[in-house]
């Protein structure tokens, strides 16, 4: 077992390494699903000493959180620690809007404790915040979810800094998931870093490396498959996405991929100082996720 | 993994930022209606 270094969600939450592995990719979103891949990469995460999962009811939907049930029961319970979110609602047909009603809340907390064969989720996220349901009424029906053993933490995703006020006053919010690169540093303006320093929420920044671009593996739209969700990604337009080559080839110049071999590289060095936490490393945003995890392998 | 050893000084940190604030990002992070799930609040 390699050692990564640990952090903790907000004052009172998990520890958790410094990468965390964002599995979105591997069943939604990023093109075909490989299970057999995406179990080897699983465990060789674990085996560097990584123990942050990040998952969500919406992936799929639901085949993401059944993927990570069919790895847990390979591993120890206390060898990782699930991050999962609720915040839609769904029918036959696909997905029918956000719902952070506390009856929605319950459902999708029951619903991903069954689908991931465990007993508690270490961090439970809204993903987004529903404009129709006061934050204090999600949050109230979240923090019952802890009172009843079914949760550990309470984060929240993309929500603004007055939102993280109003939620922090009903119960401890460890931590705060909201996308953060180089091509994405809105919430170095907007108040949502500061906001979390001060009330001691840890920032979790998702698409660190901007969903792969910025490793610069992405140079032309068929570069992804037919059904990647980028596709329909304004950044990844026919006229934005050879504009925004610039920032990928500016990020390959840069001091910190210097430092390393290129496929050594996943992301870490290129985080934002005013990171207070560790990145949600999703597969696909390693130009590595099948290349440098089969070195690893 | 190997990224968690990148140690960037403050004169790297000054040439990342110099050489990112001279570039526009073309695009906004989300199409339309999903940016609209961002809460701003």
């Amino acid at each position: 077992m390699n050692f990564m270094p640990k952090c903790q969600l907000g004052s009172n939450g998990p520890f958790v390494s410094a990468l965390g592995l964002g599995c979105m990719g591997m069943s939604f979103a990023y093109g075909p699903a490989d299970e057999a891949e995406s179990l080897r990469v699983l465990r060789r995460y674990l085996e560097l000493g990584g123990n942050f999962l990040d998952t969500a009811e919406i992936y799929g939907p639901y085949t993401n959180e059944e993927l990570l049930g069919r790895f847990l029961r390979e591993v120890s319970r206390d060898s990782v620690i699930i991050a999962t979110k609720f915040g839609f609602r769904f029918s036959p047909d696909g997905i029918r809007g956000v719902d952070s009603s506390p009856e929605n809340v319950r459902r999708a907390c029951d619903a991903s404790l069954k689908r991931l064969g465990i007993a508690t989720i270490d961090l439970f996220y809204q993903h987004r915040v529903d404009p129709k349901v006061p934050i204090e009424d999600t949050v109230g029906a979240m923090a019952g979810l802890v009172s009843a053993g079914k949760v550990r933490a309470l984060g929240l995703s993309e929500a603004g800094p007055e939102t993280l006020r109003r939620a922090a006053k009903i119960h401890p919010i460890a931590a705060l998931q909201s996308e953060y690169s180089l091509w994405s540093r809105d919430v170095e303006t907007n108040g949502v870093l500061a906001t979390c320093r001060e009330l001691g929420i840890t920032f979790v920044p998702y698409s660190p490396l901007g969903r792969g671009f910025l490793t610069g593996v992405i140079q032309k739209l068929e570069d992804l498959d037919a059904r990647d969700w980028r596709r329909t990604n304004p950044r990844f337009g026919e006229k934005a996405l050879p504009a925004n080559l610039r920032l990928a080839h500016a990020v390959k110049s840069s001091p910190a991929r210097k430092a390393r071999p290129p496929h050594n590289w996943p992301s870490p060095g290129f985080l934002p100082r005013a990171m207070t936490s560790s990145p949600s490393l999703a597969r696909s945003e390693c130009a590595i996720s099948r290349r440098t995890w089969a070195h690893l392998t | 993994m190997g990224a968690l050893d990148v140690k960037l000084t403050a004169t790297d940190l000054q040439e990342i930022q110099a050489r990112f604030a001279q570039m526009e990002v073309v695009g906004d992070r989300y199409a339309p209606d999903m940016m609209a799930l961002v809460n701003h609040a």
